[in-house]
């Protein structure tokens, strides 16, 4: 079974220039922990929950709450995405994809093809790819 | 394959009349990578959940603009049995991946606590323990 048939095809993106309290109200919304950084539809980068958490002021932090929101709604994440992202193909299997996720502790895998995201594979879909083969069997 | 060939058996655990700041510092102790915490009584009797999120709930939900040591105020004030999930659901050493697949799948749990038939915890049960079932069955093409 191959990725282009498991991804999820919706993905919810952000923009470089996004602020820290855009992308994390936009987290929020979706309950969702990982998001892809897209210019245009070029794949640039990814930023997850943990990136926005530690880009955030530190426990030992003067700052006061306005000064640490002002901070949040001016930072651009790019500032703080990881930018060498691991990415697949449409085209590789599901075990694969899955050995990847594990070994990379990523919790998610972009996929991309010609160089434009065309999906998002997660944890979930790899269990619903081994269930799927379960029932296979 | 049954749960109790993937399940971990090494688990970090809470009491019920722990403080919330303690499961919060366990949480976020770097490297601990803990989610979850089965909330156990003497003898291992599982009795609830806890998850960061119900962590990050307690605390007001804007956390990320509270100080840590202003969160951790909050936190002090609150038992894990305050704000645990009481309803937990569990499965058994002997339960099929395929089961419990299922269940992550409807409930959109991170894990599953494994209990005996006296109630302890034997061990507990993530979505990536699965996957390595997955991977692991695909490499010695071995049955589910």
């Amino acid at each position: 079974m191959h990725v282009g048939i498991m991804m999820q095809k919706q993905v919810i993106t952000a923009t470089p220039e996004m602020t820290l309290a855009e992308v994390q109200r936009l987290m929020r919304e979706h309950h969702i922990r990982h998001v892809p950084v897209v210019s245009g539809k070029r794949l640039v980068g990814i930023i997850t929950d943990r990136d926005v958490r530690e880009a955030s002021p530190s426990p030992a932090t003067t700052l006061t709450r306005g000064e640490i929101a002002y901070q949040m709604a001016t930072t651009p994440i790019k500032q703080c995405m990881t930018q060498d992202v691991v990415w697949i193909g449409p085209d590789m299997d599901m075990v694969q994809a899955t050995r990847l996720l594990l070994q990379r502790q990523c919790g998610c895998l972009p996929v991309v093809d010609n160089g434009t995201l065309i999906g998002i594979i997660t944890e979930m879909d790899c269990l619903r790819a081994f269930l799927d083969a379960v029932d296979n069997t | 394959m049954q749960v109790k060939d993937f399940m971990r058996t090494q688990v970090t655990t809470i009491p019920p009349d722990a403080l919330v700041s303690t499961a919060y510092q366990l949480m976020t102790l770097r490297g601990s990578g803990i989610r979850h915490l089965p909330v156990v009584m003497r003898q291992n009797v599982v009795v609830g959940i806890l998850t960061d999120r119900d962590v990050r709930l307690a605390a007001a939900s804007d956390a990320p603009s509270m100080a840590e040591h202003e969160l951790l105020y909050v936190l002090k004030k609150l038992h894990v049995r305050d704000i645990m999930t009481h309803d937990v659901v569990t499965v058994r050493g002997t339960t099929s991946l395929a089961e419990a697949g299922q269940i992550f799948l409807q409930k959109k749990f991170g894990c599953l606590p494994v209990i005996g038939s006296d109630n302890r915890l034997k061990g507990i049960l993530t979505v990536s323990d699965l996957l390595r079932a997955y991977v692991e069955q695909h490499d010695t093409g071995r049955d589910v």
